[in-house]
């Protein structure tokens, strides 16, 4: 899936599914939210949620079950557990990727997936 | 010193647990250790007190650091805080952990080692012990905590707090 703008081209080599990022900071994972942000104000079908949303009173459900194709739960370790049943039941229907170092137990079986950031492009395999 | 504490040992609630807000409220103050912190964990350089030169030469505003590269110089530049390092990936905790000689952090015990980044000494503190060695460090988390460590093997001492009267 290509997504993205002339400025940042995003993409996404998944297929539907639940997707955890590997356990390194700096790779690029909130430059992709704050990208992804911008998409969807773009009118793609795509949507991410941090923890300073939680903080401003927005509901996880609200992103979960917004039906985007790609779904990206930043900073998830500071609102962990959150939504778990909404993941669990959307999981097979786009691909939700999750920024977590320390996994929950009521997570759903997930699959590990890669972020490789240049300059002008993010890819996520 | 560096103290560290594990997760399950420690109440959550009474520690910094969101790094982005604890930098945010940090009185920025370049040092050596902070241009160290942002070269190993973005790859990056020490611009000024208001923005950094990332890996591909562009200068952006601090506020654009990594959470874990933010976590890391709180925890340097707030040594009476207490950090959770939960959203830390592997590579700014052992950052810090090799980094850092001040501070206080708690850590998930994750089972994964940390690895040793140069041939500096570390200080580090746990369970009441001085640790000047990632891999001694790594033997003691690994092998034989809870129980009491080889104090012969180099790397480890008591520490001896002194009171006055």
């Amino acid at each position: 899936m290509l997504l993205g703008t002339e400025r940042c081209k995003i993409t996404i080599n998944l297929t539907n599914g639940l997707y955890v990022f590997g356990n390194k900071s700096a790779t690029g994972k909130t430059r992709l939210y704050k990208e992804l942000v911008k998409l969807k104000a773009y009118g793609n079908n795509v949507a991410a949620y941090t923890f300073n949303d939680k903080l401003l009173g927005h509901p996880i459900e609200d992103v979960l079950n917004s039906g985007a194709e790609v779904i990206l739960l930043d900073r998830y370790d500071m609102y962990s557990g959150d939504g778990v049943e909404i993941i669990d039941q959307i999981k097979d229907k786009c691909v939700l990727l999750i920024d977590c170092k320390k996994i929950p137990d009521k997570l759903p079986d997930f699959e590990g997936c890669t972020i490789k950031m240049t300059r002008d492009s993010i890819e996520v395999s | 010193m560096l103290k560290i504490q594990f997760d399950d040992e420690v109440d959550l609630n009474t520690i910094e647990c969101d790094a982005e807000k604890v930098f945010d409220n940090t009185k920025f103050v370049e040092d050596a250790t902070v241009r160290t912190l942002i070269k190993s964990i973005e790859q990056g350089e020490y611009f000024d007190d208001v923005v950094f030169t990332d890996r591909f030469g562009h200068q952006l505003y601090l506020e654009n650091l990594s959470t874990g590269c933010k976590a890391a110089i709180g925890v340097h530049l707030n040594p009476d805080k207490t950090i959770y390092l939960v959203e830390c990936g592997l590579n700014a905790r052992d950052a810090i952990i090799n980094y850092c000689n001040t501070g206080s952090v708690v850590i998930e015990d994750n089972a994964i080692s940390i690895r040793k980044l140069n041939d500096e000494n570390i200080c580090v503190e746990l369970d009441g012990y001085l640790f000047t060695d990632v891999n001694r460090l790594n033997y003691y988390i690994n092998d034989e905590r809870p129980f009491k460590p080889d104090l012969e093997r180099k790397g480890i001492e008591v520490i001896t707090y002194v009171t006055g009267d």
